[in-house]
């Protein structure tokens, strides 16, 4: 039980400094590349549009 | 790319032509901002989307277009996804723009933009919300005006709510049949379906039916 409860507290913890973290970007851009939710998405967009895919990759540096 | 390239205005309105997708397996990109007075939480690399987006399109796309030995690397594809064109390295927008209008040439037949497809898509929610709320007016007038859209993939966006509606409309001219003794009844119902419903099909039919009633006596 005092394992549960300390696991629970852990968890809370980490959370609220996960939320913490995210930073809130003031003059965010207004406008830019609208981007698929998925590539299955796009997929299905695609062809109900006969719209080309420009499909990119990247990682973090 | 990201701060580069995806935010310059002639990248941006090229790409309304095409559906963009980008793969990323990293997360932790993520801000609160506005945009359009709505508080989002998107990736501040890719404007709109959560990470959990550019992530899941990464392992959709896993193996998908053969060895990527270099990121970033971008893939320009036809409608049923389909490798026209691969690009390696980063590049600024005015690199990228020319093979994709090479690209998007090779694409045969009308194709629709993002703003016009968004809009089209926007109305026919709008008109199923409508008519979940029995606003038969309102589901009519935004299901015609995609009906009436200049091309042919947007027309048919509104055929299966076109469909439902005429089958409504003929149901309550079917309810308004069934009120034998009640002709005052009738004749409401009538003239509801024929005013709510035009330019319907079952509008005509419920106006053609009021017409033929015998009149009243009152």
């Amino acid at each position: 039980m005092r394992n549960a409860a300390a696991v629970a507290a852990i968890l809370l913890a980490v959370g609220a400094l996960g939320a913490q973290e995210r930073k809130f970007k003031k003059n965010y851009a207004q406008d830019g590349v609208w981007w698929a939710s998925s590539w299955e998405e796009a997929l299905k967009e695609a062809q109900a549009r006969n719209a080309p895919i420009h499909f990119t990759q990247h990682r973090d540096n | 790319m990201e701060s580069s390239t995806y935010t310059d205005k002639k990248f941006i309105a090229a790409s309304r032509g095409w559906v963009n997708v980008a793969a990323h397996e990293d997360v932790g990109h993520e801000v609160d901002a506005v945009i359009s007075s709505k508080k989002v939480t998107v990736c501040e690399h890719y404007w709109n989307v959560p990470c959990k987006s550019h992530q899941s399109s990464y392992h959709q796309t896993r193996g998908k277009f053969g060895e990527i030995k270099t990121v970033p690397v971008t893939i320009l594809c036809a409608p049923n996804g389909k490798e026209l064109d691969r690009i390696q390295g980063g590049k600024g927008a005015s690199e990228l723009l020319k093979p994709m209008e090479k690209a998007f040439e090779q694409v045969p037949g009308e194709k629709i933009g993002a703003v016009e497809w968004t809009q089209a898509v926007k109305l026919v929610a709008e008109g199923d919300a409508a008519f979940e709320k029995g606003e038969w007016k309102k589901s009519v007038d935004a299901f015609v005006r995609v009906s009436k859209l200049p091309k042919k993939a947007l027309k048919d966006l509104s055929s299966a709510g076109i469909e439902k509606l005429e089958a409504k409309g003929r149901e309550l001219i079917e309810d308004a049949n069934q009120k034998l003794g009640e002709p005052e009844e009738k004749r409401k119902l009538l003239a509801k379906v024929a005013s709510e419903f035009k330019p319907l099909s079952c509008s005509k039919e419920a106006a053609t039916a009021l017409k033929d009633m015998p009149p009243d006596r009152k």
